[in-house]
Order: C-alpha cells, then structure tokens, then sequence
C-alpha cells in the first residue's frame, strides 16, 4: 500500500473505507476519488478516522475495487505507451474472475460510480453472453428458465433469424 | 450469479450485444426479456436481415446491375427477366426492405415476386398548358 501512495503523486492522505461485513480497507486519496460516491464524500468531510461505510459492497468485491482504483489512480496521467499496456494488460488480468465476482463488481462499481471499472466489467460480461445460446446463458449465469412452454415457443418462434447462423447442435432455447 | 442484476446494469450489459445476441439474450428469462422489450434495445424493424447483393446504377447504362457473392445456395439473379415487359432491361428507382421499384412494377428480386404498379394518372392539363407556354 505505501508503494501504491507514493506512485499516487500529489495526494499522500490515505482514505478509509469499511466494507459492508465490517472489513477496513485503505487507499490513497487519489484512488478514492476514481469513485463518485466516495469523491463526494470526501469533498462534504465524511472522510474521517472511522471510514466511509459502504453498505451494499462485501469485503470481497471492495478489496478489488481498492486494488482497481490504486493502480489506475498511480497511473491516471502523462501515459507513456508502455504503461498504456501495462494498465490493459492488468485490466485484462484483473476482470477475469468468475461470475460470482463479476456480478458483485458490477453492482458494486455502478452503486459506486467507478466508470472505468464499470465499463470493464460490462464489456467482460456482454463478452460472456455473445456466441451462446440462451440455455449455454442460464447455464453461465445461474439464471433459472422461468419462462412457459407457450412462452418459450413463442419468443424463440420470433427470435427464430438470430440462431440462422450459429444453429446449435440440439434445441435452440 | 445468485441473484438478478439491476435493471439497469443489466441493460448496459444487454447494449453492448450485437442485435443477433441481444435476440438470444431476451430467450433466457423474463427479467431479460423485459429490459430488452422494455427499452426497445432490439429495433427488429431497422434490421438487415441478410444481405445478398447490392444493386447499382451507372450513369450511362439503361439498366442496373447487381453485384453479389458466389454462394452455395440458391443465387439470387440480378436479371429481372421474369418480368412480362420491357421493364427487365430498366433502372432501378428505390429500393426498400429488399424489395425493388421500378417504373411499372414492385419487385422481390430474391423470391422472384412482382405487382404492377397501377396506371399513372393523367398528366395535368394545367401542366400541360404551361409547358405549351
């Protein structure tokens, strides 16, 4: 972490912030106000000794979060092409979780309003969902068919030219 | 994912598929199927369902002519000579949905269908008058 401040630049002051399940966690100013939530925060003097609780975000996704903003805070201007990489390359790293994870950093970065971690969470999962039929989808995603026969026939009836290419091996839906 | 996402997480998700997945993708659930209903991501009619050539008018020729790849399937032929008149041999004027105008008739080039157009009305007489004058 104090690697991760000094890389920081101008801001040295470590913001507290407390998970959901009651886990403290640090970052460098400058990572904090890559969120919305925790910028405003900061700004109207919420940020003390104590921590900015954050209720709906667990110790698991937060922890990310904290290593997602410290590292695009350290490297936030004047990219060298190298480090432009290097900041992809750890995006790219850094998404590849499983579902569970992604869903968590999805609801926790919108309900924090850290844009590019948005962004990159959208982007894997929109990834995930293209190529597959809606049975390969429930099965990824843990979504149960909650849809009639008639129902089901009907919307894959109308769906019917989106599967013209790929024609999956057994039944569409 | 134990739980649903918010609609709107799930809609940006959703935004980012192409029309062909965005299709899958209101198959999978209600939920799904009511962020992809419900804020018109899929505009079915604005889609091109397939696209099998291109016709285009040269300045010079009579007559447009259609460019398309080799296929395997049935081709689809750029000569409109099913056509009882003339009018195989003529421009095309518009063109929407696949389907073609041309100065007599409305045509489907693919499955080889066409109407008649009905007969023009008489031309204007005060028109006429004035290009007398």
């Amino acid at each position: 972490m104090a690697a991760a401040t000094d890389d920081a630049g101008d801001s040295n002051e470590m913001i507290r912030v407390v998970s959901s399940d009651g886990e403290h966690f640090e970052m460098p100013e400058a990572a904090a106000n890559l969120s919305l939530v925790l910028r405003h925060m900061i700004e109207d003097d919420c940020a003390d000794a104590a921590g900015i609780p954050l209720a709906v975000v667990a110790a698991k996704p937060l922890a990310k979060i904290v290593d997602y903003c410290t590292k695009h805070a350290a490297k936030s201007s004047g990219l060298t092409i190298e480090e432009a990489e290097e900041l992809k390359r750890f995006d790219a790293e850094f998404i590849e979780v499983d579902t569970d994870m992604l869903y968590d950093l999805l609801v926790a970065a919108d309900f924090m309003g850290v844009e590019g971690l948005s962004k990159l969470a959208v982007q894997r999962t929109a990834d995930l969902i293209k190529g597959k039929t809606p049975e390969q989808n429930r099965e990824t995603f843990g979504i149960v068919n909650d849809f009639t026969p008639e129902e089901e026939e009907e919307i894959c009836k109308e769906n019917e030219w989106a599967f013209q290419i790929t024609k999956p091996p057994s039944r569409l839906c | 994912m134990t739980a649903a996402l918010p609609d709107d997480v799930l809609a940006e998700v959703l935004r980012h598929l192409a029309p062909r997945w965005l299709a899958a993708s209101s198959s999978v659930c209600k939920s799904w199927r009511d962020v992809v209903d419900g804020r018109r991501l899929l505009r079915t009619d604005l889609l091109l369902l397939s696209l099998a050539g291109i016709f285009a008018n040269y300045i010079g020729h009579d007559y447009s002519e259609l460019f398309s790849r080799p296929t395997t399937g049935d081709p689809i032929s750029g000569k409109l000579d099913f056509l009882p008149s003339e009018d195989a041999w003529c421009m095309v004027r518009d063109h929407c949905n696949g389907l073609l105008l041309l100065e007599s008739y409305v045509v489907n080039p693919a499955t080889r269908r066409w109407v008649a157009l009905p007969p023009y009305p008489p031309p204007c007489r005060i028109t006429m008058s004035m290009r007398c004058l």
